[in-house]
């Protein structure tokens, strides 16, 4: 009995699911690229959510997209010194759209990647099809994704000589939380971050950054994984002693406050460095303690150095998201997470 | 027999639901692989002995604080299915922490590993940090309570996720002890 009712009710269920079929999705703008690790991207913006299946031969990658070319008018693109790729053709057939993209040698299956990005609306990104075709291989010195350099890091000895990298949170297309009066969280992470590393040099550490602009690490039309991965591979590259990234935090309640830091426990010091800069912090004003957490953040986790990611009072609360925007303010949380980085080398000498 | 009829229409009734969704332009658009059967959110056999059991679960504080409040409440529920049960209480009583319209698809549990998944909601952007954090780990520490949880893995409408805001969820979360109150 159970089963015939079931069974009903998903034939019902396709029925009214088919009776709702929509019109073809639009796609709106295609955009080509090579992205940090040499993949050629194709990109292509979408009106709604669609499907597309890839097809590979050993001559030919194709791609089908439902949906129709409504204004692009670059259908064609010839990557410059590409290994793999001769040229990527946008073809239109009714209510689908074949890229087509013939191939200068065979491609395995893992050497293509076709995925969605989801529509953002705070970085007012489209719902988006993606299209990833190995190029050739990557430059040595930008890892990314499963080759891992791991490098002996330093604690002993003092702030001098360590090589510090500071990671404004957010930038470019990606704004980070949004505060009552519009401000922007990576407004306020780069001023931030940018101050620390004048005052981390002062006390002779050596500083490299993710960011010194207001751009994204990656690139635009990055998956939310390549965007944090990129931050990682700046540490990594630059063979950091320590990884710090600045953020601020946010929550639709608006009434919450304060400053918290998050470590991941790779090594003892990931805490200890998360709870100097927490104390530091505290100091800044009369604030909540919203304290050291354990979270396996992305940049925390993927980074082989010791690290924290700050969080440096709430956007989303009018109060702070006031203070945040005032540069005395800036310069005070600046000192404050100098101060820490240096206490922690300090109490383990 | 009896057992491989059940699988049979679940196997139907997931075809169709399947064949419908890429009618309706549905949300399950990826591409190359097909996307690995979902497993039904409850798989229970002709067995219906429910049980009462107290257990804890955790909700977000009120005091704006970063620790997570204990509750205790009683779940009533087929043997086996508890887990699901206090999974649904904690996504509820969170379900202003969580993105808006997310719903709890099924739990799957085996070797310790519990897998939830979420309707794609969970995903949607907007969020606060200090909520999808604290939310994440309300439902990861709830579950851990369960002697055969250790690990929980999240999943949006059948798949895996890679990243959500700054959090990593490409392997699966553990029991974090630093979001509950500090025991005496």
């Amino acid at each position: 009995m159970l089963k015939k009712i079931l069974f009903l009710f998903c034939c019902m269920f396709a029925l009214v699911n088919m009776g709702m079929a929509q019109a073809a999705p639009e796609i709106n703008k295609v955009s080509y690229g090579i992205t940090p690790d040499n993949k050629l991207r194709v990109v292509l913006d979408c009106s709604t959510l669609t499907k597309a299946t890839a097809n590979l031969t050993p001559t030919e990658l194709l791609v089908t997209v439902n949906g129709k070319l409504s204004n692009v008018n670059n259908r064609q693109y010839f990557p410059a010194k590409s290994q793999t790729v001769r040229r990527v053709t946008l073809q239109e057939a009714g209510n689908r759209v074949i890229v087509h993209v013939p191939l200068k040698t065979a491609l395995q299956g893992d050497q293509y990647k076709l995925f969605n990005l989801k529509k953002d609306n705070v970085a007012k990104r489209p719902e988006r099809i993606v299209l990833d075709v190995y190029n050739g291989p990557a430059p040595e010195k930008r890892t990314t994704t499963s080759i891992r350099v791991t490098h002996s890091y330093s604690v002993s000895g003092g702030i001098k000589g360590k090589k510090i990298t500071l990671d404004p949170g957010h930038g470019g297309t990606d704004s980070g939380a949004i505060g009552a009066e519009k401000l922007l969280e990576k407004d306020v992470t780069l001023p931030v971050a940018l101050k620390v590393k004048d005052l981390l040099e002062a006390k002779g550490a050596i500083v490299s950054m993710t960011r010194t602009t207001d751009r994204d690490v990656f690139g635009p039309d990055a998956s939310d994984r390549e965007e944090l991965q990129a931050r990682v591979d700046v540490a990594e590259n630059n063979a950091a002693d320590l990884f710090i990234s600045i953020h601020c935090n946010a929550n639709t309640n608006r009434e919450i406050g304060g400053f918290s830091t998050y470590y991941h426990e790779k090594s003892k010091y990931d805490y200890l460095v998360a709870d100097e800069l927490q104390k530091a912090m505290m100091k800044t004003g009369n604030f909540q303690d919203l304290g050291v957490r354990y979270a396996n953040l992305y940049v925390n986790k993927r980074c082989s150095m010791p690290g924290a990611l700050v969080e440096m009072l709430f956007v989303s609360n009018r109060k702070e998201e006031k203070i945040l925007r005032s540069n005395w303010f800036r310069t005070k949380l600046a000192v404050a997470i100098a101060d820490g980085i240096a206490n922690f080398y300090a109490h383990n000498n | 027999m009896k057992i491989k009829a059940v699988g049979l229409t679940l196997v139907l009734c997931l075809s169709c639901v399947l064949a419908a969704g890429c009618a309706g332009g549905g949300s399950s658009p990826t591409t190359k692989q097909q996307p690995a059967a979902q497993q039904p959110a409850v798989k229970q056999e002709a067995k219906t002995t429910t049980t009462e059991i107290e257990k804890t679960i955790y909700v977000l504080p009120t005091n704006g604080s970063q620790t997570l409040t204990p509750k205790k409440i009683k779940i009533k529920a087929a043997q086996g299915q508890e887990p699901l049960t206090a999974l649904k209480a904690v996504v509820d009583s969170n379900n202003k922490s969580l993105p808006k319209g997310t719903k709890v698809l099924g739990l799957t549990i085996k070797d310790n590993l519990a897998i939830v998944n979420l309707s794609k909601e969970f995903l949607s952007k907007g969020q606060g940090e200090y909520e999808r954090t604290m939310s994440l780990y309300a439902i990861v520490n709830t579950l851990t309570e369960f002697p055969n949880i250790k690990k929980v893995l999240f999943q949006a409408d059948g798949k895996n996720i890679e990243v959500l805001g700054q959090m990593d969820l490409a392997e699966p979360l553990i029991r974090n002890a630093t979001y509950l109150p500090k025991t005496k």
